[in-house]
């Protein structure tokens, strides 16, 4: 799983949160054409390494009925639980993850470490809600 | 500068605190005046720091965002000048560690405008022999010394902006310091 | 003066010389004053600063007037991002996490407000306070142009008190007041433009 495959996985994970009605681009145009000079891939939701490990940013549109106070630490709780799932998964070599985990699954293969990111621990969740409405739309 | 709107022209000419002030209760335009009122200087700053222009635009676009976020924590609307700065160094630095080993550090590339890159600088040789002399330091210690010497930071800041201890600033400081000052007197 | 640094014959290092020119007091000044080699120092100490400013000098010129392209374009983006306002915090369970809301989304939520409530259109409305910090105080200023007909007492009163059971819902800000004030009273329903400039 590469990191765009993995922004798009919690992409949905955050669609599927009870009160969420969509979601908008997390790097903003300022922080895109930071991105950009890096060369970073656009997705909506940004998925960045750190030493510590994943720093997932993502902004929302929320739906009017869920008081934005509880529905941002919903989220960030589902990220942790459904991206904890998936470094357990990755351990076991299930998901076809490489590169440091050292998994049976890669063995024999030469994943260069550009294309192949481990899924490490979630180190920081950053979610900005910039919108309320009545009806979903993502 | 012959510009038709007052108010802009008058919120030009407007103390640091009164800008602040209304900025940071939401006012665009008077944060565009900081803005312009400080972004060369942060532009020179950032690419002295980064060595290119792209990334100086860089930090100093993530100087600005930030600073319009967190205007309301600036407790004194005056100092607002050398919290830019310190801000500025800070993204600096992070954009100089996300593009490490990216990019060649050891030349400021020239901005793209003007009769001549680097005009005042080649005119002087001192200053130009100090271009020179800074280019040889090592990364940490020019970094330590271009915070300090021309961004005006603290010790403490400068500690903070590159993640190590205040002893250890000293020490950066200290050598690079001592080399300067012996070149120096070469340039003599 | 000689080519020697100035910290071995005397004893006295750069760096003592440097905290004395930095904070312009030491026990040791009567030696300073006095020790040729301090001197020395201390004016190569004085000319490194001098030329650092005139580099830091030579490269603000170089990095071009406010005027020019590069200013325009980083304002340009930012304004995309002013527009959503502050963003105010909301309290986490991890230290490392962040969650915001954007002042822009509250606006246009007390805007919706003045929507559901007969005979108000709100104009200006504004967030005072320090909202980017947690559990900072916050007033709300509204200007509501009313429709002749509507008790103005009750649909302020309404506004009121739907804005309040809403920042109370939606955001962790410690609202002290909420101000309203009619600025216009129209004869007839002509709805004013929704979502007007928030000047």
């Amino acid at each position: 799983m590469n990191k765009n495959q993995l922004a798009l996985r919690v992409q949905e994970i955050i669609a599927g949160v009870e009160g969420v009605a969509g979601l908008y681009p997390a790097r903003s145009a300022v922080l895109a054409g930071i991105a950009s000079t890096l060369g970073a891939n656009e997705t909506v939701v940004a998925v960045d390494t750190a030493d510590t490990g994943l720093v997932i940013r993502a902004r929302i549109a929320a739906l009017t009925g869920a008081p934005a106070p509880r529905l941002v630490r919903d989220v960030a709780a589902a990220v942790r639980a459904e991206l904890g799932g998936l470094a357990g998964d990755a351990r076991a070599g299930s998901v076809g993850l490489a590169g440091s985990v050292g998994s049976a699954g890669s063995a024999g293969s030469a994943e260069s470490v550009e294309s192949v990111t481990s899924v490490g621990p979630v180190s920081s969740v950053e979610i900005t809600v910039c919108g309320f409405t009545d009806v979903r739309f993502s | 500068m012959t510009v038709p709107d007052r108010p802009r022209l008058n919120l030009d000419d407007a103390a640091d605190s009164f800008l602040v002030e209304r900025a940071s209760d939401g006012d665009v335009s008077s944060f565009e005046s900081l803005a312009r009122r400080y972004g060369p200087l942060m532009r020179g700053y950032a690419r002295r720091l980064t060595g290119s222009t792209a990334d100086a635009d860089d930090a100093v676009q993530e100087t600005l965002l930030q600073a319009w976020n967190q205007l309301g924590k600036l407790q004194d609307g005056s100092a607002v000048k050398p919290w830019l700065m310190r801000i500025c160094g800070r993204k600096s630095i992070d954009l100089i560690r996300k593009r490490k080993n990216t990019v060649n550090l050891d030349d400021v590339e020239p901005f793209d405008h003007g009769p001549g890159p680097e005009r005042a600088v080649e005119q002087d040789t001192q200053m130009r022999s100090l271009v020179e002399a800074l280019k040889r330091l090592p990364l940490e210690q020019r970094q330590c010394w271009v915070l300090k010497e021309m961004g005006g930071q603290s010790y403490e800041d400068i500690a903070k902006t590159m993640d190590t201890t205040t002893d250890s600033v000293r020490g950066r400081l200290s050598r690079a310091r001592t080399t300067l000052m012996k070149e120096m007197e070469d340039w003599r | 003066m000689n080519n020697e640094l100035p910290d071995p014959g005397c004893g006295h290092s750069l760096d003592e010389l440097e905290e004395y020119l930095r904070t312009g007091q030491s026990a040791a000044e009567q030696h300073y004053l006095r020790c040729p080699e301090c001197q020395a120092g201390l004016a190569g100490l004085r000319s490194l600063q001098r030329l650092s400013g005139q580099l830091a000098a030579a490269d603000t010129e170089q990095a071009g007037s406010a005027d020019e392209p590069w200013l325009q374009s980083i304002l340009g983006n930012l304004r995309l991002e002013m527009r959503s306002g502050r963003s105010i915090p909301l309290s986490s369970e991890y230290p490392e996490d962040a969650f915001f809301e954007t002042e822009g989304s509250l606006l246009a939520l007390i805007r919706r407000i003045g929507d559901d409530v007969d005979g108000a259109t709100i104009g200006k409305c504004r967030l005072h306070g320090d909202i980017t910090t947690p559990g900072a105080d916050v007033m709300i200023e509204v200007n509501v142009t009313a429709f002749f007909g509507y008790p103005l007492p009750a649909m302020i009163e309404s506004l009121r008190s739907r804005i309040a059971a809403m920042i109370s819902t939606h955001s962790e800000l410690n609202l002290t007041s909420i101000d309203v004030t009619v600025t216009d009273v129209h004869e007839h329903f002509s709805p004013a433009p929704k979502g007007a400039v928030n000047e």
